[in-house]
């Protein structure tokens, strides 16, 4: 009896079986023929253990993260076709949030900051140190900058990165530490636009945030000149 | 208890943020685009098999995606309702591209094959892990619509009922699809350990 029953779990018409109720046993419902016959039969156990291998190592496959010029594109796509309704200014704008972390808001707070202390009574004045202020107000304006502008504007932040650098002393030194974050922050901003751009010298949206994160640079080091070391 | 009230608030702040994309707002849109990035681009790329295409590919879905927002009433799950779009969006593209003739509306039953038996390598079976980039290989060499059903059940994690909805399918279909999918992709991979061990010598 016991052979009789072995040979029909061995028999054709039980891997049939075995086929049409594999996908069922896989989805959780019970098939207590299916595990007999597959104990029975190399065939069916080899292919019930091949296939639940692949869904398991399926299932661990990691999802990705797309680059981040996706959204930048995305975006810009939503804006010309008036689908989006921005409220915010450029650097406000959540959609690249590796560009945005912290440099705008920071930038922003030590300039507002600065401000205040200097507008605070009470506050020390420091003499007051000769800066190149080449930075016109129609550079600011620009989203998009030609690459001798871009160039100028370079050479512009070197000449006040060599003035900050001679008087940073002078600046109070919690003050100091928030401005040099800001400008380190900025950089690996200026890093990242610089390492996309050398991928894809013609991402124009890349060069836009390039020439951003450096006219926010030279305005930052402007600042901190001009409003704190006098 | 928990898990069901955190899908639940989840849930909630998808409708809001549906409703603020709808008006335009660019922060949802941005919200959107954060919660289902990687699992589009992921299917894009498992789809497309090209990093290149990937990326375009998930750009045209979410570009569809938000210009259609607007009409997005809530019949369906909003993830249930981008997949479809973006499952169209692929098999679309590779229809365009003539790989392989693709029903949009259907998934093809052109491709179905009785499984064949290979008699007497009954003990031949795929050992302890499958390395992911040789699985990810034969995944990409799958026809396009057991490719999609695969991906959207066994990777990504979908019912059947929801694929159904997503390729337009009837539950069984999405089934003997899937089945199919999973013994076309162990016979790949039965193909490729046996090639290995040959150029080898290690056992497959």
């Amino acid at each position: 009896m016991k052979e009789e029953e072995n040979q029909e779990l061995r028999s054709g018409s039980a891997c049939a079986r075995f086929a049409e109720d594999i996908s069922a046993y896989l989805e959780g419902e019970d098939r207590p023929q299916l595990l007999s016959h597959a104990a029975a039969c190399g065939f069916c156990q080899c292919m019930l253990a091949d296939i639940q291998l692949i869904r398991s190592a399926s299932a661990e496959l990691m999802p990705e993260d797309p680059p981040l010029k996706v959204w930048a594109n995305v975006r810009l796509a939503l804006v010309e076709e008036g689908i989006i309704r921005s409220r915010h200014g450029f650097w406000r704008l959540p959609s690249l949030p590796s560009l945005l972390r912290p440099m705008p808001m920071a930038a922003a707070a030590v300039v507002v900051a600065v401000i205040i202390l200097f507008k605070a009574p009470g506050v020390v004045v420091h003499p007051r140190v000769e800066t190149p202020n080449v930075i016109h107000a129609a550079v600011f304006e620009q989203s998009y900058m030609r690459p001798q502008d871009l160039q100028s504007l370079k050479q512009t932040i070197q000449q006040l990165e060599g003035a900050y650098s001679a008087n940073s002393t002078l600046l109070e030194p919690s003050l100091k530490t928030t401005y040099e974050k800001s400008l380190a922050s900025l950089d690996d901003e200026i890093h990242e636009c610089q390492a996309i751009m050398q991928e894809e010298p013609q991402d124009e949206l890349t060069r836009e945030y390039l020439s951003r994160a450096y006219i926010q640079k030279a305005q930052l080091l402007q600042s901190a000149l001009d409003y704190n070391l006098r | 208890m928990a898990q069901e009230q955190s899908a639940a608030s989840k849930a909630a702040s998808e409708t809001q943020l549906i409703a603020r994309a709808q008006h335009g707002e660019e922060e949802a849109f941005a919200a959107l685009f954060e919660i289902h990035k990687r699992r589009v681009y992921s299917l894009c790329l498992r789809m497309a098999g090209d990093v290149a295409e990937a990326e375009d590919l998930t750009q045209e879905a979410f570009l569809q995606l938000f210009r259609k927002i607007a009409t997005f009433r809530g019949e369906s799950a909003f993830s249930t309702w981008l997949h479809r779009l973006v499952v169209n969006v692929v098999l679309m593209h590779l229809r365009k591209k003539g790989l392989q003739k693709v029903s949009l509306d259907e998934v093809d039953n052109s491709q179905d094959e009785p499984v064949k038996r290979e008699y007497g390598d009954d003990d031949r079976r795929l050992m302890g892990s499958i390395d992911r980039v040789v699985l990810q290989a034969a995944i990409e060499e799958l026809p396009p619509g057991y490719k999609a059903i695969f991906i959207l059940h066994d990777v990504e994690g979908y019912e059947h009922n929801e694929i159904a909805q997503i390729m337009n399918c009837s539950v069984g279909n999405s089934k003997s699809q899937l089945h199919k999918a999973r013994l076309k992709l162990r016979e790949t991979l039965r193909r490729d350990a046996g090639r290995l061990a040959k150029t080898t010598g290690l056992p497959s």
